[in-house]
C-alpha cells in the first residue's frame, strides 16, 4: 500500500523522523518496504529575457534565460511563450521522469545549457502543447516541485491480509496515530446538495441482502468531464494510479483516501433509473468496461438496472453504463459487499483491481456514506456537478457491534508476561476499541466497525501485544518437562544412506517433484501398477505431473550437466514420488520415499594419466553392496534377473531381494530410452524402495569374534558355460552348510584362449578353518576333494588344471 | 702387545679409514676376519705358542679382534649415513605437479542446512514428525483458519492436483494431523517439501524446503516461543546475534510474528550493507501464538491449552549461509555446484 507523507498528515501530524516512524510501524507489524522521494528532480524556475530566432531552423528558437544569475541559451522548440514568462528549466545533468537526462549540448550549431519543460517533460501531465508557463509569483531560481507543492515522500507499507482497514490512507494514520499518541482527525466532508431530490432520479433495491448487506449511492448533474488538476493527478501517481479523467480519479482517489472502493455509472444508461443489486443468476455474462466479455457464474453478486446487469459488483462496471467524457449525470455507488463473494468472483475471471481486492479484504460496512459525500465534496468543486439532495442508503442488514469478552488473567497467561490491569482500556482505546469493565480484572471490548479482524480475546490480546510492543514480553525457555520421544527413524536411516552415498563418491540431488508426462512415460517407477498425478495448474508442461520414479527428474539433471560439459555423472537422491492405484480416487494417493542413483561416464580423472575405466554394472553392484552393508550387514541381498522395469535393458538388469522381498532395481539404461533421451553413452542406475530397505535396516552392527586359528586358502579353477552365472558356484557349496567354510568367492574371471568359446574361466578362492583348532593339511585336501567333486557334480563344470 | 698384533691393528684400522663403500668393507673383512685373515692366522696360530705366552697373546689377540669388529660396524654406519645424506641431497620431486585426487561425494546444501535445523530443535527435545506433500484442503488450509474464500488463500498460490486436493502450500498439515492423532503435551517438528504455484525466479523456486515446528501444553506463552526461537536462532547462527520480534499475521496463529535477526554480514550496523538492505535485520522465520481456531479444528480446548507454532524457509537459511544468490541452483543439480559442498 503506498501512501504520501503530506497526504497522511492531512489525518495526523506526523513529527519523528521518517526513519523512527518506519521502525514503529515495523514492530507494530507495517513493514515499510520502501521510501521514495517524489518531486526532487532539479527542475528550476527561470525567466525568458529574450527570444531569438534560430539561424538554421525555422521551428526552433533560441531563449535566452536567467534564473536570478547571468542569462545562457537554451533551444526550444515550443512556441506558446514570450518575453518575461517564468517557466520551468532542466539545467545539465537533471534526469527527466521518463528517464532522459538533459545535457549541455548544441542543436544545429546553437549552444544549449539545458531545457525548456512541457507539463509532460515535467510529468504533471500528458500535456505537450507547449511549455509550462508558472505564475510571475514562481521566485527565480527557486525548485519549481517545491514551488508547486509537489514535494512529497511516498511509502510503500506492507498490509497484511487482515488489515483491510488500513488499505487506506486515513486508515494507516489512524494507525499511526494509535503508535506515536498523536491525534487523529478524519473530518466530515461538507456537503452542499443544490441538485434535484435523489429519489426522483435514481432507486436502488438489493434482493441478496446476505451478499450485500449495504449499499448507498448519490446523483450528480451538470458534471463537467475534464482532465484532474495537478495536485490530484499527482498523488495518484505517486501511490501507483493513473489519472484518467476529474471524475474516474476522483472514485480513486476517494477509494485510496477512505478505503472505500466507489463506481460511477452514466446515470441516464441505467434503464429505469434503478440500481438491482443481486445475484446473476440466469444472467450468463456481461461486457465489461474494458471490452471484454465476462461469464457470469449464477452466484456472482450483479449490478443490475431494470433490465440487464451494468457492473459485477466490486470487481468491474459494464461497459454499458460508463461513464463517457459526454457524461454529465452520474450515479455514484459506494457499497459494502461480503468479501467472500467478491474474492470468489474476481479470483474465477481472474480479475484483481484495486477495488475487488480492498471489497475482499473487508471495507469498513459503516464507512460507506462517509466516502460518497467525500467523493461529493470532490465532484462539486473539481467537476462542477450539481449534488442531489439526499441520499440513497439501503441498509437490509446493518453493521452488529460485536462484544468480546477479555480477561487480564488470559492476556498475562497468553503473553507470559503482567500487563497491568489499568492500562488495558486506555490503551484498547486508542485503537478505537470501546471497552467496559465488567469485574476486577474483566472487560467487553466492541471493536469498531472497520476493524472486522477482531472477533476474539485472542485477536484482543493480540492488539495489546501489539501496541505495547513484542519486546515488552520477555524471553523464557518452557519449563523442561523430559519425556519419551519417538526416533525419527526415517531421517535417521536416510541420513546414514545419504552419507555412505556420499561417501562413496556421489553427488547428492534435489530435484523438484514434479516432471513431464514423457519422462514419466519413460520412467515409470519401481510400483506395479502406478499412475501418475496431474497437476491442474502446472507452471509448464515440463512439470505437469507429480514424478512416479526419480528416476524421471535424475536423468532431466544429467542431461542438463552433459550440456554442460560434464562427463563424469555419480550422483543420487532421496525423495518422493508419487502415484495412484489404477482407477483409484485421489484419496488413495501413494506417496513412496525412494533412493536413487545414477553413474554415467566414469569417475572424473584421479589425476595424471590415470583415466579411469567407463562405469560398469560391477559399479553399479559395489556401490549397492557398499550401502547395504552399511546399514543392513545381517541380511543377505540377492540379485535376480529384472522384473518389471521395462525402462531398464532386461540382460543389463536386477531385481533386488532380500528375504523374498522386492527392493528395487538396479541396471543399464534401455537402449531405446538412451536413443529416446539422445544419451551417448549409457547409464546405470538404480531405484530402490526406502521403507522396504528400512524393514531390514540394522541400527547397530554386531560383533563376531575373531578368529583364533588360521585360515587355509584353496583356490578352484573351472570352465564353464557361458550362460552359468558366477553365483551358482556359490550357490552350490552353500548346499553343504559346511561350517569349515568360512569364504567363497570368485578372484578371477576369463574369456578367450585358450578357454573355448562359449565358456568361461571361473577361479574361486575358497577358505577352511575351524572355530577351536589348527586344521591340519590333510583335513583340508579332504575337505577340498569333496568341495570340488560337488561343484562339478551339481554344475557339470570342468576343472581347469 | 705382541708385535705382530701391534702391525695388524695399526694397517687394519689405517685400512678401514680407507674404505669407501660395502666392497672395501667386505675386502677388509676377508683380510682381517676371514679364513686366511690376518688376525684368523693369528688366532688359529695360538696353539704353536708356550702356555704362558699363549695366555697374553690370546687375550690381546681378542681384545683386538672385538676392537676391529666395532670399528667395522661404525665405519659400515658411516659410509651409509654419508650415502643416505648423498641421495637425500641429490633427490627432488616437483612439488608442485598436481596431487592425485579421489573425487568426494557431496550431501545437498539444502540437506545439510535441514539436517543442522533438525539436530538443534531435537536438541531440544521435538520430535520429528512427517506428513504427505499432497494434501486436502481441509488440512491445508481449513482446518489451519483458512476457510474457503479467505484472503489468506491469496498469500498462498496453490497448485491443485484435484478439486479438493493441493500440493501443500506449507508444513503446517502436519501440525493437525499429529495434534488429530494424540493428545498433548506435543513438541514436534516437521521438514519437508512444500510448493506454491510462483514461476521460479532467483528469489522464488515453485518448490522449496519448510521446517515447521509446535508446542502446546498447558502453559506454554508467547514468552516461550521467544525463548525457544532465540535459542534455536543463538545455536544456529551465532551466540550474540540480537533478535526481533515483530507482529505479522498468519490465519493460523494469533498473535503472530516474524522473527529477524541482526545481519551476519554488517554486525546490525545496517548502513550500506546490501545482504539486509541496510536495515540491520534479516528475516528468518514466521511465527505465532496458535490460533483458538486451529485447537478447536482438531477438538482441544483453547481454554486449556496452549502452544506456539514456528515455520522457516530453509532454502532462504540456506542461501545466506553459502551465500548463494540464486535459488534456482539449489534444484537445478549442476554438478559444477553440488560438488561445492562435499
Amino acid at each position: 500500500m503506498k501512501v504520501t507523507l503530506n497526504w497522511l498528515r492531512e489525518f495526523v501530524p506526523i513529527v519523528l523522523p521518517l526513519n523512527r516512524l518506519a521502525d514503529r510501524l515495523a514492530m507494530a507489524g507495517f513493514e515499510v518496504e520502501s521510501l521514495t522521494e517524489q518531486g526532487d528532480a532539479a527542475f528550476t524556475v527561470a525567466q525568458i529575457i529574450q527570444i531569438n530566432p534560430h539561424p538554421q531552423s525555422d521551428h526552433l528558437v533560441v531563449c535566452h534565460v536567467t534564473t536570478g544569475g547571468d542569462a545562457f541559451p537554451v533551444v526550444c522548440g515550443a512556441a506558446n511563450m514570450k518575453v518575461e514568462d517564468r517557466v520551468a528549466l532542466a539545467l545539465e545533468g537533471v534526469s527527466l521522469p521518463d528517464g532522459r537526462r538533459v545535457e549541455r549540448t548544441e542543436i544545429r550549431g546553437q549552444a544549449s545549457c539545458g531545457m525548456l519543460c512541457s507539463e509532460q517533460e515535467l510529468g504533471l501531465s500528458a500535456d505537450h502543447s507547449g511549455l509550462l508557463i508558472l505564475p510571475q509569483t514562481a521566485p527565480l531560481g527557486a525548485k519549481l516541485y517545491d514551488f508547486l507543492g509537489l514535494r512529497d515522500t511516498v511509502l510503500d507499507i506492507a498490509v497484511t491480509a487482515n488489515r483491510g482497514d488500513c488499505l487506506s490512507v486515513a486508515g494507516l494514520a489512524r494507525e499511526i496515530a494509535a503508535l506515536t499518541g498523536a491525534t487523529f482527525t478524519l473530518k466530515t466532508p461538507r456537503v452542499r446538495e443544490r441538485g434535484a431530490e435523489i429519489s426522483t432520479l435514481a432507486r436502488v433495491r438489493i434482493d441478496d441482502p446476505d451478499l450485500c448487506p449495504r449499499y448507498a449511492a448519490r446523483a450528480f448533474e451538470g458534471v463537467r468531464v475534464a482532465p484532474s488538476p495537478v495536485w490530484m493527478r499527482w498523488r495518484l501517481e505517486a501511490v501507483g494510479l493513473r489519472s484518467i479523467n476529474n471524475l474516474v480519479d476522483i472514485t480513486n482517489y476517494v477509494m485510496i483516501e477512505r478505503g472505500q472502493p466507489l463506481h460511477a455509472f452514466d446515470l441516464p444508461s441505467l434503464a429505469g433509473a434503478e440500481i438491482i443489486v443481486r445475484r446473476a443468476r440466469d444472467m450468463k455474462a456481461l461486457h465489461t468496461l474494458d471490452d471484454q466479455e465476462r461469464p457470469l457464474d449464477a452466484e456472482d453478486l450483479l449490478i443490475c438496472d431494470r433490465d440487464r446487469g451494468v457492473a459485477i459488483a466490486g470487481v468491474m462496471g459494464g461497459a454499458n453504463s460508463e461513464v463517457r467524457a459526454s457524461t454529465t449525470t452520474v450515479l455514484l455507488e459506494s457499497a459494502y459487499f461480503v468479501p467472500e463473494t467478491i474474492r470468489r468472483t474476481a479470483r474465477r475471471l481472474g480479475m484483481r483491481s484495486e477495488a475487488s481486492y480492498r471489497f475482499q479484504r473487508g471495507v469498513d460496512p459503516q464507512g460507506t456514506v462517509q466516502a460518497l459525500d467525500r467523493a461529493a465534496a470532490l465532484i462539486h468543486e473539481l467537476a462542477g456537478g450539481r449534488v442531489s439532495r439526499g441520499v440513497i442508503d439501503v441498509a437490509p442488514r446493518p453493521f452488529q457491534p460485536r462484544t468480546i469478552p477479555l480477561r487480564a488473567q488470559r492476556v498475562d497467561a497468553f503473553l507470559g508476561t503482567l500487563v497491568p490491569a489499568e492500562e488495558i482500556k486506555p490503551l484498547l482505546r486508542t485503537l478505537g476499541l470501546t471497552v467496559t469493565k465488567t469485574g476486577k480484572a474483566t472487560w467487553q471490548v466492541t471493536p469498531p466497525s472497520y476493524r472486522s479482524d477482531i472477533t476474539q480475546e485472542a485477536d484482543v490480546i493480540e492488539e495489546i501485544a501489539r501496541l505495547r510492543g513484542y519486546d515488552t514480553i520477555p524471553t523464557t525457555l518452557p519449563k523442561s518437562s523430559v519425556q519419551e520421544k519417538k526416533h525419527d527413524e526415517e531421517g535417521i536411516l536416510g541420513r546414514r544412506l545419504r552419507t555412505v552415498l556420499a561417501h562413496q563418491g556421489l553427488a547428492e540431488m534435489l530435484n523438484m517433484s514434479f516432471t513431464s508426462a514423457r519422462l514419466n512415460v519413460l520412467f515409470p517407477g519401481i510400483f506395479a501398477d502406478a499412475v501418475a498425478i496431474a497437476l491442474m495448474n502446472p507452471l509448464s508442461q515440463e512439470d505437469a505431473e507429480m514424478r512416479l520414479s526419480l528416476l524421471s527428474n535424475v536423468v532431466r539433471a544429467l542431461q542438463l550437466n552433459i550440456r554442460q560439459g560434464e562427463n563424469h555423472v555419480a550422483a543420487f537422491e532421496v525423495g518422493k514420488v508419487f502415484s495412484l492405484p489404477q482407477g483409484a480416487a485421489l484419496d488413495q494417493r501413494q506417496e513412496h520415499l525412494c533412493v536413487s542413483g545414477i553413474l554415467y561416464g566414469s569417475w572424473p580423472s584421479a589425476g595424471m594419466g590415470k583415466e579411469a575405466p567407463a562405469f560398469t554394472f560391477a559399479d553399479l553392484k559395489g556401490l549397492i553392496e557398499t550401502v547395504w552393508q552399511e546399514s543392513h550387514p545381517a541380511h543377505a541381498l540377492q540379485w535376480t534377473r529384472v522384473q518389471g522395469a521395462p525402462f531398464l535393458h532386461p540382460g543389463k538388469a536386477a531385481t533386488l531381494v532380500a528375504n523374498g522381498q522386492p527392493l528395487g532395481v538396479a541396471g543399464a539404461l534401455h537402449p531405446t530410452h538412451c536413443a529416446e533421451l539422445a544419451l551417448e553413452d549409457t547409464p546405470w542406475m538404480f531405484e530402490l524402495d526406502f521403507t522396504a530397505l528400512s524393514q531390514y535396516a540394522q541400527p547397530v552392527n554386531t560383533y563376531r569374534s575373531l578368529p583364533r586359528f588360521p585360515a587355509v586358502v584353496r583356490d578352484i579353477a573351472l570352465i564353464a558355460d557361458e550362460e552359468l552365472p558366477a553365483q551358482a558356484v556359490i550357490d552350490s557349496v552353500q548346499t553343504l552348510a559346511n561350517p569349515l567354510i568360512t569364504d567363497l568367492h570368485l578372484f578371477d574371471l576369463y574369456r578367450g584362449t585358450p578357454i573355448p568359446e562359449r565358456k568361461k574361466s571361473l577361479a574361486y578362492s575358497i577358505a577352511y578353518r575351524a572355530p577351536d583348532r589348527t586344521l591340519t593339511a590333510q583335513e583340508v585336501n579332504t575337505l577340498h576333494a569333496q568341495v570340488v567333486e560337488h561343484i562339478v557334480q551339481t554344475l557339470g563344470v570342468d576343472i581347469r588344471g | 702387545m705382541d708385535a705382530d698384533l701391534l702391525r695388524i691393528r695399526d694397517d687394519a684400522l689405517l685400512a678401514l679409514e680407507s674404505c669407501q663403500d660395502e666392497a672395501n668393507l667386505e675386502a677388509f673383512r676377508v683380510r682381517v676376519f676371514g679364513k686366511k685373515g690376518e688376525l684368523t692366522s693369528v688366532l688359529r696360530s695360538l696353539g704353536s705358542l708356550p702356555p704362558e705366552q699363549r695366555r697374553v697373546v690370546g687375550e690381546q689377540a681378542n681384545q683386538l679382534k672385538e676392537l676391529l669388529e666395532s670399528q667395522l660396524t661404525a665405519r659400515r654406519a658411516r659410509l651409509q649415513d654419508e650415502q643416505r645424506a648423498q641421495s637425500v641431497a641429490a633427490e627432488r620431486i616437483d612439488i608442485t605437479e598436481p596431487g592425485v585426487r579421489r573425487l568426494r561425494g557431496s550431501q545437498h546444501p539444502l540437506l545439510q542446512t535441514l539436517d543442522e535445523t533438525i539436530a538443534i530443535f531435537t536438541a531440544m527435545g521435538f520430535e520429528v514428525a512427517r506428513g504427505p506433500d499432497i494434501e486436502d484442503d481441509y488440512h491445508n488450509f481449513a482446518a489451519l483458519n483458512i476457510p474457503a474464500d479467505h484472503p489468506a488463500r491469496e498469500m498462498q498460490d496453490t497448485f491443485f492436483v484435484g478439486p479438493e486436493m493441493v500440493l501443500r502450500t506449507h508444513t503446517s498439515p502436519v501440525q493437525i494431523r499429529v495434534m488429530e492423532s494424540r493428545q498433548p503435551p506435543i513438541q514436534i517438528i516437521v521438514p519437508g517439501m512444500v510448493y506454491r504455484n510462483d514461476a521460479p525466479d532467483q528469489t522464488h523456486s515453485p518448490v522449496f524446503c519448510q521446517l515447521e515446528g509446535l508446542m502446546v501444553g498447558k502453559d506454554i506463552c508467547f514468552a516461550h516461543l521467544k525463548g525457544v526461537l532465540t535459542a534455536f536462532i543463538h545455536s544456529m547462527f551465532g551466540p550474540d546475534l540480537p533478535v526481533r520480534f515483530r507482529p505479522s499475521y498468519f490465519p493460523f496463529t494469533e498473535p503472530s510474528a516474524e522473527v529477524d535477526m541482526g545481519c551476519p554480514v554488517c554486525g546490525g550496523n545496517g548502513a550500506g550493507c546490501t545482504r539486509c538492505k541496510g536495515t540491520g535485520w534479516v528475516e528468518i522465520l514466521g511465527s505465532g501464538m496458535v490460533h483458538p481456531n486451529v485447537f478447536r479444528a482438531v477438538g482441544y480446548d483453547p481454554e486449556v491449552y496452549s502452544g506456539f507454532a514456528f515455520g522457516m524457509g530453509i532454502d532462504r537459511i540456506a542461501l545466506r549461509r553459502y551465500e548463494v544468490d540464486d535459488i534456482r541452483l539449489f534444484y537445478e543439480n549442476d554438478l559444477r555446484f553440488l560438488r561445492q559442498f562435499s
